[in-house]
């Protein structure tokens, strides 16, 4: 970043105000929790919340506002496998083996009887 | 300057930036690899058990984890106007907003210590259950995180800062380099409070 004194000053004024954002939002994290909201709720605004947050200290503090073209190409990708990584718990749902092995141990060391749910399970499962 | 590497302070004509800045971005896009992993499998760990247990239910306290959050958030602020201070040709006003970046790393670790100190006190370890498995896990790596960026700031604090006198455009490179890593850990920590302590 090439700025002079001049530029610094301003942004340095954009600094503190970012900084009383980021305290407002963090106190507003805890005051939303307050509100006792339906679980996927209160998940889906808190972590909203912290999207706001984390963006304003990587656009701010971290100059990606004014960032060259490669680093905004790297940044991308990583992106990309962040997602992925993010979704695969929700490819466990569709896993074959769902319901089969895990659901037999269960109902064998239940007592119950085991062989007639785990192939119920493993009906379900696949 | 010939035989030094190449492109430490002058921009490669290639990328725009000088090989420092690449690399620390390299480097930070491993880490949100790093912690993605960790945080997938949170994911996968909660949506997969049949009762997840809220932080207060575990004993985590709410007001220090937002503490915590502040602190490590002014922290931010003091590194970035340590880096805007040598913009500024103020050497003084460097050490002095490095100096408080350190004292508020330390503060975030004390309050953890303490922390970790109750939960071990009331045998809530790792092995009790897969919440504070996962807790630990991403505080302790997190915790790890901070105490290699107090010895990179320690040493541009202390001994590294005598760069400043023969080669002061790349001894504010170094601080920017530093800087980036250091509000990468904050940004992590700012979605580690809402997932760990509230939800």
């Amino acid at each position: 970043m090439s700025a002079d004194a001049h530029d610094i000053k301003r942004e340095v004024r954009k600094y503190y105000a970012v900084f009383a954002a980021l305290l407002v939002l963090s106190c507003v994290t805890v005051a939303v929790n307050r509100l006792h909201l339906s679980p996927s709720r209160a998940i889906g605004l808190a972590l909203v919340i912290a999207t706001v947050k984390a963006s304003l200290v990587a656009c701010v503090f971290m100059h990606l506002l004014s960032e060259k073209r490669f680093i905004y190409s790297v940044l991308a990708m990583t992106f990309v496998f962040f997602f992925a990584l993010m979704l695969l718990p929700l490819g466990t749902g569709s896993d074959p083996l769902h319901g089969t092995e895990v659901s037999q141990y269960a109902s064998a060391h239940a007592g119950g009887d085991g062989h007639a749910e785990a192939a119920q399970e493993t009906e379900v499962g696949h | 300057m010939s035989d030094a590497i190449p492109y430490a302070v002058d921009i490669r004509p290639d990328t725009g930036l000088n090989n420092g800045k690449m690399g620390i971005w390299l480097f930070l896009a491993s880490e949100v690899m790093l912690f993605g992993g960790l945080f997938s499998s949170y994911v996968l760990l909660r949506t997969g058990a049949s009762h997840w247990p809220l932080g207060v239910d575990e004993g985590l306290n709410i007001w220090l984890g937002l503490v915590n959050t502040i602190v490590l958030i002014t922290s931010s602020v003091t590194m970035v106007m340590a880096w805007a201070s040598l913009k500024m040709q103020d050497f003084d006003k460097f050490k002095k907003f490095l100096g408080a970046t350190l004292l508020l790393s330390c503060v975030f670790l004390v309050v953890k210590a303490f922390e970790y100190g109750g939960k071990f006190a009331h045998g809530s370890v790792p092995s009790k259950n897969t919440f504070l498995a996962i807790y630990f896990v991403l505080t302790g790596v997190h915790g790890l995180h901070i105490i290699g960026g107090m010895v990179v700031n320690g040493y541009f604090w202390g001994p590294g800062s005598k760069m400043w006198k023969t080669d002061p455009e790349r001894f504010t490179g170094r601080i920017e380099i530093a800087g980036l890593y250091w509000h990468f850990v904050d940004l992590v920590w700012i979605f580690l409070f809402p997932v760990l302590y509230l939800l």
